[in-house]
């Protein structure tokens, strides 16, 4: 993979040059925290590359909170024609590694046969640029645990900071591209690289696992804990508010609605995100609700990051950014939730027998 | 990035209800065509999206076999916003249809063997395309045995075609689950009518479609006949609001019902915990 090398001071220069050439958006301060917004000046740029993940993360770019599917006439010569994506191509800075995962894995979900057109088309346009982490967020983030520390794909850039300088990995052709429209970047020295190289291994005794186990074997303790005790207690806490949904990168269930418009003449279908915890999310026209229970439905959000997704797709589809367990009015922590199984788990293990 | 995808996947295509008729007080069968002749190309066992424009979408089973000059067959109870709309519709009306969606029931595979049908309620409905074709190239299969239960006799769906479908060499049994007034036939659960089933050898299949509850004793008392569970078939209900593996409503644990299903041999679903009930 090539790497590019800018000076650090050169940084917002690009950017302007970049908002040129293309629409950009970027985490900006919002209400104590990041969020991601359109910038149209670098001197909006709100991180000093350190920030705690934003509240939204940036999968509502490819995935928006609602999307219009279809439009329909109604009446005489009823017609329904799909919604055309038209978006102008957005380049996303400042990306931590979690939200790249967060991306890749929605990739993974939304353009799997059959490719779903609206995710494709909005994916298209989007330039993803990264922004590698050198400390922990805060005390919920745990991207170390579930593998997600250090990216090698997913970006179309990734700047790293190394003393005075960006060094600056080119995962696309369109990356390179964009970097090129700068003649402040530059090409990197071997030595400068190895010394990246090494500061990145020293990174991660920063980064210490603070999940017990191995993330390769939670399939294996979800199975053996799906009739936990702990399932129950969670859910005697839990709200159902659907507020970890909301905010996590790799959540990608959603609903389907149609609407009419006044007078009847035409509608819409939309898709909506939807939420795994909310009652009727299991529920059939015949009234039956397969998950009726709030400690079915924490156990099944549970499961479908750290065993289901990951049996289908190979990767944990937790990708540690914390954002659920910042946003839980009761402090649900799925960090807490898997140590805590384990920690059970290797109580009730039976004594190996005496010699 | 890959831009090679359907515009049109979650777009309806318009079919016109050709005829509508009311089955029992509560079901209503819609043969449906589309206006530019395409059949819909189905396997028994799959399911589409309905849209009643203007309220919204329903998974449906397919009732009819395929090809049937294009047409084809839903049956429908009215319980929600879709269906009940769906229920004010009549012939010369259009709605939109998605399909059809996930799998069938894997009747090639299935030839040469005797063949079990359990159906409960309308658990009729699904299995009324694999019994039609089955039954139209009978000689191709064993003997076709079918055991249906409802609560009650005025639930019977498709009446009239039961007498076909024993004068085509199928063995029928019907019960009622508690006695009524007029009805002289079985009472009982239709587990009851599997007391003087006999299940022998490896050629032998069972599809069972019914309501939750039904399965676990219908299985019970097969497994005590010797059922085997990869020859043994059932249909899962789940909410497939998108019908394409995306928005994740039907999942039962890892499973994604709209495309892996809705069809399953219980060797597939016995070690899935929220499959069946308890």
């Amino acid at each position: 993979m090539p790497y590019k090398l800018l000076k650090r001071n050169q940084y917002l220069n690009w950017v302007g040059k970049l908002l040129d050439k293309i629409r950009v958006a970027a985490p900006v301060p919002k209400e104590n925290r990041f969020g991601y917004a359109e910038i149209s000046s670098p001197e909006e740029l709100g991180y000093q590359n350190r920030y705690i993940p934003t509240l939204i993360p940036p999968k509502k770019y490819v995935f928006p909170r609602t999307e219009l599917l279809v439009n329909y006439n109604l009446g005489d010569q009823p017609q329904a024609e799909p919604q055309k994506v038209e978006t102008e191509p957005l380049a996303l800075l400042g990306v931590k590694p979690c939200d790249i995962n967060g991306l890749r894995q929605l990739d993974m979900v939304f353009l799997e046969e059959p490719i779903d057109p609206h995710y494709a088309r909005r994916r298209a346009g989007l330039t993803i640029v990264g922004m590698d982490c050198w400390e922990p967020c805060d005390e919920y983030c745990f991207c170390e645990s579930v593998g997600g520390l250090s990216v090698s794909s997913g970006y179309d850039l990734l700047f790293t900071e190394h003393e005075d300088d960006y060094i600056i990995s080119v995962g696309s052709e369109r990356g390179g591209e964009l970097l090129a429209i700068s003649d402040a970047v530059g090409d990197v020295k071997p030595e400068l690289l190895e010394a990246l190289r090494e500061g990145q291994l020293r990174k991660f005794q920063r980064f210490p696992l603070r999940l017990s186990p191995d993330w390769h074997s939670l399939p294996l303790l979800l199975t053996g804990t799906y009739r936990s005790k702990l399932w129950e207690e969670l859910g005697a806490k839990d709200l159902s508010c659907g507020a970890c949904n909301m905010v996590c990168p790799t959540c990608s269930c959603f609903d389907v609605q149609d609407e009419v418009g006044l007078g009847a003449h035409c509608g819409k279908k939309l898709r909506r995100w939807d939420s795994c915890m909310l009652e009727d999310f299991a529920k059939v026209g015949s009234g039956e609700n397969f998950r009726k229970l709030r400690a079915e439905r924490v156990r099944h959000r549970i499961l479908r990051k750290f065993k289901y997704q990951l049996q289908r797709y190979g990767e944990s589809f937790c990708v540690g950014c914390g954002r659920c367990a910042r946003a839980c009015l009761v402090k649900i922590d799925p960090l807490k939730v898997l140590n805590e199984l384990w920690e059970r788990s290797q109580q009730d293990m039976p004594n190996p027998p005496s010699a | 990035m890959n831009c090679n995808a359907d515009d049109r996947l979650y777009t309806p295509k318009l079919a016109r209800i050709i005829q509508a008729s009311q089955l029992t007080e509560s079901e209503r069968l819609f043969r449906l065509r589309f206006p530019d002749g395409e059949g819909l190309g189905h396997k028994p066992g799959q399911f589409l999206e309905l849209s009643v424009l203007g309220v919204g979408e329903a998974p449906i089973t397919i009732a009819s076999p395929p090809d049937e000059d294009g047409c084809f067959e839903v049956c429908v109870r009215k319980v929600g916003n879709v269906t009940s709309a769906l229920h004010r519709l009549s012939e010369g009306d259009l709605v939109g249809i998605r399909g059809p969606l996930g799998r069938g029931f894997p009747l090639e595979e299935l030839k040469d063997h005797d063949l079990l049908f359990v159906a409960g309620g309308i658990g009729i409905i699904p299995l009324r395309p694999v019994i039609k074709s089955v039954l139209a190239r009978k000689s191709e299969f064993g003997r076709v045995i079918l055991f249906y239960g409802m609560k009650h006799p005025d639930e019977w769906l498709f009446r009239d075609e039961f007498a076909q479908w024993e004068a085509r060499g199928a063995d029928v049994r019907v019960t009622v689950d508690r006695p009524v007034a007029g009805w002289d036939g079985h009472v009982g659960v239709v587990t009851t009518l599997l007391a003087e089933f006999q299940m022998c050898g490896e050629m032998i299949a069972s599809l069972i479609v019914g309501p939750p509850v039904m399965y676990k004793f219908v299985l019970l008392g097969l497994s005590a006949k010797g059922l085997r569970d990869h020859k043994t078939f059932l249909s899962l209900e789940r909410h497939m609001k998108c019908g394409l593996g995306k928005c994740g409503h039907c999942q039962i644990n890892g499973v994604l019902v709209c495309r892996q299903g809705p069809t399953f041999s219980y060797a597939e679903l016995k070690d899935l915990r929220e499959a069946l009930l308890g």
